[in-house]
């Protein structure tokens, strides 16, 4: 066996590059492939960087001994270790060939990769929200650029708030008249639900009154799901056996009324329930709602997610009722709603039906992954023509978390503390001498300003007089939307016609997006020193907040010793466009940066981390003493044969790459300038107080009669 | 003297929000109501927004305002008032409190289980204090 080891092979009749193939085919614990075709790793070549919210990168050398393979940029590469865990998944980004020797065919092939990332990376996004959180653009984002890239995202739904008349979603059904109806209901709830609940939660209602409706809905009185038809007060009602639901999970619900097999209930694909005699044809005329059981009325509507629902009047047969519970939606489904929509006030029927119900102001859109969180609401956000990864990347900052995707191409946004570790980290595993602890941040800031874009003035009215030759009138703001202009010639304010400057042409007066003139038509009669004109619009100013973290500066002035403790910082975000959103996001900075920073180093032979995860790190000799620590980056190198994993551990904000870095570096943006005698605006906005509120009650009971409430000696003493 | 436990709910905390925030100007603890819920209807809970089955309720009897962020709220049942079972009070605020159950935005609740007589009568001193976490 002494043969074997590299230095003692015999190149007489086999050459060096044919031993290398014949030793680490057998030896290397890595299964790697190129385009699914196995290949051979050259000894100690292979070095994997994987890092949150940054491309990671896999390097290797493939040893090609009959120098007949070629590879190409974007080619998939799949990393393994012998147990079939995932090391790295990616695209080739480059490859260089480089031959064994002058006088040898085989090739050296030094490959280096991308991964998923990549994906987030090559595409170029264009889009504007409005009153949108941060993770329903994130799903929208990767619905509408990178599902066909081949990441994998979560789904959307719509949340229903209990407790208020205007959660649901309202349409015009047509099972006014029908023998069968039928519902597929997929939700999970905010809070556990049983008998002990106080309410009853209603998926779904067409109540015409208290004698004549048709419901869905968890009974607070028994726990269990209740299917309950009513004409003129005569009930039918079928139960759930599950009389739980806990919050948090998924249930599918399908319910059926028949006027030959009458009612059913199937939770989860589970045991039917039938009540075999409830066979009352349906004659109910109010729409159908989806979250309530009435618009506008009832109050106790769920309190959770609804992700996609169907319903139909056509008997489903088996087959279909369990297709159902597997994705398969039945082909005489009336009105089928997959909930995806994210923006806007439209639920549209992908059905037969067509009948596109509307989200009331009590329920929102929201992503169903535990992957795409919410993070931070924005007023109003638009994505001009950045990269996908770019956006990603401003919706993390603005929500303080982090975003990657990982080896099986699903996209994360999450807060930090999402993923645990599956282990805690101890000087046993941690690799003696590779350890290193550096404190603070060069981030760290305790005064922010953040530079936006344009906000939105309330409405202005300015009304001037003309003088016989102008026929363009400046406003306080450069105008922000399409006013409303009035000119009073001589027989009070009549409306006028509005068209947008150099575009349109016929209008009485003319516009411009960020432009302070209104300038009359060509033809128009010229306005007299008589005249009036009146401008109704709303103005654009520009947008610059301030935020300070009070107990920061006076930590850092206690530390510095001298001077105001203040250490500023400006970020410039040009697509903000309101103030409101602007302070959101100058807190969500101040909140990440201004935290406690420390990166700690250590090597592992032992696997199983992964970045994102967060677990407790425990080495006395740096007072860490299970800190809860974010495994920001993780590089993977095999060396003789063995793993070795270099983890970046952090506390506080991520530190990212020397790449990230200067790219960051180059694409920071430019202010022109501040000029305070433009409408600029600094808004001033502390970081958060906690404030804590406690109470108590004493009683005091007295065997004898108070002769009055205002007749005591002392508060806690009476005359019995 | 006992202690009883107390929950906050979550729907005073929003009250104080909303106060801080301009849309609420009527925080003042008004009435305190009595019911015979011993949970089995209504769990004690944060959530908790009325009592389980509230059967009387009164005004308070005395606000004063103590040392910093501190307030005592007496609140004396007579021997002529709530007489029955009782098993849970509970304190309301707000503009929509009033003498109607259920009125208002809870505060507090908690559970006090007692068969009152026109021989009893009971003083309810609670203590709310606030600050800075």
């Amino acid at each position: 066996m002494g043969l074997l080891k590299p230095g003692y092979w015999p190149t007489t009749y086999w050459s060096e590059s044919y031993w290398h193939e014949l030793y680490w085919q057998i030896m290397l614990p890595i299964l790697a492939t190129i385009s699914g075709e196995a290949i051979i790793i050259r000894r100690d070549s292979l070095n994997i960087q994987n890092r949150i919210e940054e491309r990671s990168i896999a390097s290797f050398t493939v040893v090609d001994r009959t120098g007949t393979a070629s590879y190409q940029r974007g080619e998939p590469v799949v990393l393994r270790d012998l147990s079939g865990n995932l090391l790295f998944q990616g695209f080739i980004g480059t490859s260089k060939e480089k031959r064994f020797g002058p006088n040898h065919a085989g090739l050296y092939h030094t490959i280096k990769c991308m991964d998923w990332h990549y994906l987030a990376d090559k595409r170029v996004c264009a889009e504007s929200y409005l009153d949108t959180s941060c993770g329903v653009v994130v799903q929208n984002l990767i619905d509408n650029y990178l599902v066909e890239e081949g990441i994998i995202g979560g789904e959307l739904g719509v949340r229903f708030t209990a407790g208020v008349a205007t959660s649901n979603i309202e349409f015009v059904d047509p099972y006014d008249a029908t023998n069968v109806w039928w519902g597929f209901f997929t939700f999970k709830l905010d809070e556990d639900f049983s008998i002990a609940s106080a309410d009853d939660q209603y998926l779904s209602g067409k109540y015409d009154d208290a004698n004549n409706h048709l419901e869905v809905y968890l009974g607070s009185v028994d726990g269990k799901l209740h299917l309950r038809h009513t004409e003129v007060g005569a009930a039918e009602v079928a139960l759930s056996l599950e009389a739980t639901w806990t919050a948090g999970q998924w249930y599918s619900v399908l319910v059926q009324c028949s006027t030959v097999s009458g009612q059913k209930v199937v939770i989860d694909a589970g045991i039917p329930v039938l009540e075999a005699g409830n066979t009352t044809a349906i004659s109910l005329t109010a729409d159908m709602c989806i979250g309530s059981r009435d618009n506008g009325v009832a109050t106790d509507g769920i309190a959770g997610i609804i992700s996609e629902l169907a319903m139909g009047n056509v008997v489903l047969t088996a087959a279909e009722e369990y297709g159902i519970f597997g994705g398969t939606m039945p082909a005489s489904a009336v009105n089928i709603f997959m909930l995806n929509e994210g923006v806007g006030t439209i639920a549209h029927d992908t059905g037969t039906g067509l009948d596109n119900g509307t989200l009331d102001t009590g329920c929102s859109w929201t992503v169903v992954t535990e992957r795409i969180q919410e993070g931070l609401n924005l007023e109003t956000i638009a994505l001009n023509y950045v990269r996908v990864s770019d956006a990603i990347d401003s919706l993390a900052e603005a929500s303080n978390f982090i975003w990657y995707i990982d080896v099986n191409r699903r996209l994360w946004f999450v807060e930090r503390s999402t993923t645990p570790s599956p282990r805690a980290i101890t000087t046993d595993e941690i690799m003696k001498g590779s350890t290193t602890l550096t404190r603070g941040s060069n981030k760290y800031r305790n005064t922010q300003y953040l530079r936006g874009g344009k906000g939105v003035t309330d409405l202005q009215t300015e009304a001037q007089l003309g003088d016989g030759d102008k026929t363009a009138f400046p406003v306080g703001y450069p105008v922000a939307k399409e006013p409303t202009i009035r000119t009073d010639i001589g027989a009070g304010y009549v409306a006028r016609t509005v068209g947008i400057k150099g575009v349109e042409t016929g209008f009485d007066w003319y516009w411009s997006k960020g432009d302070p003139i209104i300038t009359q038509d060509v033809g128009g009669v010229v306005l007299t020193a008589a005249h009036k004109i009146e401008v109704a619009y709303y103005g654009q100013y520009e947008i610059i907040v301030l935020a300070e973290d009070g107990a920061s500066i006076t930590d850092q002035l206690a530390i510095e010793g001298i001077g105001t403790g203040k250490v500023e910082m400006i970020t410039d975000r040009t697509n903000i466009t309101d103030s409101d959103t602007g302070i959101n996001y100058a807190l969500a900075l101040l909140k990440r940066f201004t935290s406690e920073a420390d990166v700690y180093k250590f090597k592992t032979k032992t696997g199983g981390l992964e970045v994102g995860q967060n677990g407790p790190v425990t080495d006395a000799k740096y007072g860490l003493a299970a800190e809860d620590m974010l495994f920001e980056s993780i590089m993977i190198r095999l060396v003789d044969r063995e793993f070795y994993y270099d983890v970046q551990a952090i506390v506080g904000p991520e530190t990212g790459s020397w790449q990230k870095f200067f790219r960051d570096l180059k694409n920071r943006e430019v202010p022109t300038g501040i000029d305070i005698g433009t409408g600029v605006l600094i808004i001033l906005k502390t970081t958060e107080t906690d404030w804590e509120w406690e109470t108590e009650c004493e009683y005091f009971e007295y065997t004898c009669d108070v002769p009055g409430v205002t007749l005591w000696p002392e508060l806690t003493r009476y005359p019995c | 003297m006992a202690v009883l436990t107390m929950k906050l709910t979550n729907v005073a905390v929003n009250m104080v929000r909303d106060g801080l925030k301009g849309d609420v100007s009527d925080l003042e603890i008004k009435y305190i109501a009595i019911g015979d819920d011993n949970g089995a209807i209504s769990p004690l809970a944060a959530t908790n927004t009325t009592l389980g089955n509230e059967t009387s309720r009164k005004l308070v009897t005395s606000k004063t305002g103590g040392g910093t962020g501190i307030m005592d709220t007496i609140s004396i049942l007579l021997n002529t008032e709530a007489n029955g079972n009782i098993e849970e009070l509970g304190f309301f605020a707000g503009t929509a409190a009033g003498a109607g159950a259920d009125s208002g935005i809870l505060v507090a609740r908690g559970f006090y289980s007692k068969v009152k007589t026109n021989l009893l009568s009971v003083q309810f001193q609670s203590t709310d204090t606030i600050r800075e976490g």
